[in-house]
């Protein structure tokens, strides 16, 4: 039963010509020795026949000018929509996207040097956030080390040093 | 999937009309809008018919038809010229009109689409005729209206999947190896689909086949 399957399923091929000379030859022999097969094949051309002859529509005359109307529309709306990137304006891009970290990071050391040209900060002084009070910052200041605090106060984003885990951070990641 | 890269392109070997489409291609990508009109015109009734064929609506059908040349010229920076253009131009109208038919439920056009698209489609062949632009195939003038109207509701009726590799092979004529490459299916199974499709039609016409 399989092999009558696998062999039906050849016929389609065979008609559209994408069997091999030896799958052909083989199919050819079992249509030779079974009218079933065979009556099988004729109707599967004629269902082709019947598709083949199906009209080829055409688009309406003016579908080329309303499909450019609309690409242009669109680049007006969303500009550089379709502008590929060239690759010497995607390295411009690149370039001036690492001078400008370049440039941020001097900044900030050089302000960070102006302001604590000792090295480490008050501790007093170190901001807990933008809204933090100064009794807050002092209590908070009583709960852990200077020395913990200070990269803190200097880098501002948490951090990422050893043994300083950050539960919000962590459960925000996971979630 | 098998058989195709992650951008689905294959290489090939380029033959005069690669080598055009790809002259127009970079033109467009130079900003040359005439190079992009020059793409839509070629493709524009094979697309159309491919759409229509699958969704049988002529008003969503040239919508679709549209869309798919907008998005193709949309990403032609994703075109890596490896692939013929117009393989790569069905892989989208193709994707875009099945979307399209899930999205929908695939509603059922028939009972009057069809019957508009039928008497719509052969008022606009005179109207072709008349005015010299409709090359008329004898096959083609030799199919009844009403035969031609059986043929499309059984088609109708085939399930998008197997449909689809009915259109691009026994009306686009396409290969095997194009249907998968458009499809981003193995060749095996656009075989198997087509073989299916074909046997389903088959049965449904089955005294127009007798006939034949």
């Amino acid at each position: 039963m399989i092999k009558r399957n696998k062999t039906s399923e050849q016929l389609s091929a065979y008609l559209d010509g994408e069997l091999s000379p030896a799958e052909a030859a083989a199919l050819e022999t079992a249509l030779a020795n079974e009218p079933a097969l065979a009556r099988e094949l004729d109707g599967l051309r004629a269902t082709r026949a019947l598709v083949r002859r199906l009209p080829r529509e055409h688009a309406p005359d003016d579908f080329a000018r309303r499909v450019v109307a609309r690409l242009e529309r669109r680049s007006l709306l969303e500009p550089g929509l379709h502008e590929a990137p060239s690759p010497s304006r995607r390295w411009l891009w690149l370039a001036a996207a690492a001078a400008a970290v370049f440039l941020a990071a001097g900044v900030a050391t050089y302000v960070a040097l102006l302001m604590f040209p000792h090295g480490t900060p008050p501790v007093a002084h170190a901001p807990q956030s933008s809204t933090a009070d100064q009794p807050i910052a002092l209590a908070k200041a009583h709960e852990a080390p200077p020395r913990e605090l200070f990269p803190v106060a200097a880098g501002g984003d948490g951090g990422e040093g050893p043994g300083r885990s950050a539960p919000g951070h962590a459960a925000a990641k996971a979630g | 999937m098998a058989g195709t890269s992650s951008g689905g392109e294959e290489a090939v070997s380029p033959g005069p009309i690669a080598f055009e489409d790809a002259v127009l291609v970079t033109r467009f990508r130079q900003g040359d809008m005439q190079a992009f009109g020059a793409l839509v015109a070629k493709y524009q009734d094979r697309i159309f018919t491919m759409v229509l064929r699958m969704c049988p609506n002529r008003a969503e059908a040239e919508e679709l038809a549209q869309e798919a040349f907008l998005r193709a010229m949309e990403r032609i920076d994703q075109f890596r010229g490896q692939s013929r253009f117009y393989t790569w131009l069905f892989r989208i109208a193709a994707n875009l009109t099945l979307s399209h038919r899930r999205r929908a439920g695939r509603v059922k056009f028939r009972s009057m689409d069809l019957l508009d698209e039928s008497g719509g489609s052969q008022a606009a062949n005179l109207a072709d005729e008349a005015a010299g632009r409709h090359v008329v195939r004898p096959d083609e003038a030799a199919m009844a209206l009403e035969t031609r109207h059986r043929v499309l509701g059984a088609m109708d009726e085939l399930d998008d999947e197997f449909r689809i590799v009915l259109v691009l092979r026994d009306i686009e004529e396409m290969d095997y190896d194009q249907i998968a490459q458009v499809l981003d299916l193995p060749a095996g199974t656009v075989k198997s689909r087509l073989h299916r499709a074909r046997c389903a039609l088959k049965e449904k016409l089955a005294d127009l086949v007798g006939e034949a």
